[in-house]
């Protein structure tokens, strides 16, 4: 019974402590521990409605270009028991009805955005390096869809709502757009940059071009979304033929940081 | 090997192409001037970024009639399938937009053309001559 018990109480403390995680902190420790790095970033709302936004970190291989352990990649994969993404969604240190801030502790490691509101950044995302014992500040994401050629959110009409509940899944349902993700520099209007991590906190290099596997299972875009593409890309669409109603027009969106190495 | 997955991958979006038979219409992708070996490249990478899609499990209600739960196992298979081929087009679509390719429909008399011609090559060829044009053919549709 008690060998029974000492291992029961062994796979409970192994299952709450993993090797090695990274993790979302609800509050800011009251002393860093040197051996983490730690990641502060502020969310805004997706498509700044009511839907808090969500954003995943993964850690990535600049050698082969692929989130570590991927396809392209399997060289790099890490040792049992350590979490190669963290998703940041909830726990968060301070919030507001219209964006929350998270503080993050990472293992020191090449991250990179992996993506946002289930869309996957493989075509191009940004990525930065971070040492134990630094502190960056990642800004203000706001991640939002990103409608091609004079889309727009589809307006949930009485006709829409009697459909879906009569027929459900059968009906037909508009298609889905994949997400972006709009990136600045903290300004005054936001959340502060809480007192206790104010002296520790070094720039952030974010660089740009990482390409990746989809590995989050739905669609997947550029980071700052069609505009940022390169100039090859075809002109839009002129006269959409499936649009009935004139699009809404598009909330302005932030310039995407620029790295600053 | 490289050449094995090219030829995979232009197999496979020819069979993309010329399964759109059985519907109304069909689209290709477009890039004025293109190289076959880049086209081969694009594709290829779309093709296994779609195949990362994952769509979520559709709930079915317990049900002890075996019938019952037989059927709403079907139906949800049905769906969850009818996600995958929305998705995986979708992520077909703008990662060969990302890559400055412009889709156009084809109507049903060049995709009869392209199925009733008598190799895969022949196919591929004439596929990738629609994929190069400098004045592509059809009517230009969304991303």
């Amino acid at each position: 019974m008690n060998m029974l018990l000492r291992l029961l109480l062994l796979m409970a403390a192994m299952l709450a402590a993993p090797a090695s995680a990274a993790e979302l902190l609800r509050q800011v420790p009251a002393t860093l521990d040197p051996a983490k790095a730690y990641a502060l970033v502020e969310i805004h709302n997706h498509d700044s409605g009511r839907m808090p936004g969500s954003v995943v970190l993964a850690r990535y291989d600049p050698a082969g270009q692929d989130i570590r352990g991927g396809a392209r990649s399997p060289g790099s994969a890490l040792p049992r028991g350590q979490q190669v993404r963290i998703a940041i969604a909830s726990r968060s240190l301070e919030r507001r009805d219209e964006s929350r801030l998270y503080l993050v502790a990472l293992e020191p490691d090449t991250w990179v955005i992996e993506g946002a509101g289930g869309t996957a950044f493989s075509l191009a995302s940004r990525t930065f390096t971070i040492a134990a014992g630094e502190v960056v500040d990642l800004g203000v994401l706001a991640p939002a869809t990103d409608w091609p050629e004079g889309e727009s959110a589809p307006r949930l009409t009485a006709g829409r709502l009697a459909g879906l509940a009569l027929l459900g899944p059968f009906v037909r349902t508009p298609e889905q757009r994949p997400a972006m993700l709009a990136m600045r520099e903290r300004a005054p209007a936001d959340f502060a940059i809480p007192a206790q991590l104010r002296a520790a906190i070094v720039p952030v290099r974010l660089q740009p071009g990482a390409r990746f596997g989809n590995y989050l299972g739905g669609l997947v875009n550029r980071i700052d979304g069609r505009r940022g593409r390169p100039d090859s890309a075809p002109a839009p669409v002129q006269t959409p033929p499936e649009q009935s109603e004139p699009p809404a027009p598009a909330p302005a969106q932030p310039r995407p940081n620029e790295p600053l190495a | 090997m490289r050449r094995l997955i090219g030829h995979g991958a232009a197999f496979v979006a020819a069979s993309l192409l010329v399964c759109g038979a059985a519907e109304a219409r069909g689209h290709y992708f477009n890039k004025p001037g293109v190289t076959r070996e880049a086209y081969m490249a694009d594709v290829a990478e779309c093709i296994e970024l779609a195949g990362g899609v994952r769509p979520g499990s559709v709930y079915v209600p317990y049900s002890p009639n075996i019938y019952a739960a037989g059927a709403g196992a079907f139906f949800a298979g049905m769906m969850r399938s009818r996600e995958r081929r929305r998705l995986s087009a979708m992520v077909e679509r703008t990662c060969m937009a990302d890559k400055g390719y412009a889709r156009y429909e084809v109507s049903n008399a060049v995709l009869d053309e392209i199925h009733d011609l008598p190799t895969l090559e022949a196919r591929l060829d004439r596929l990738f001559g629609l994929a190069a044009a400098a004045t592509p053919i059809g009517q230009r549709i969304r991303e």
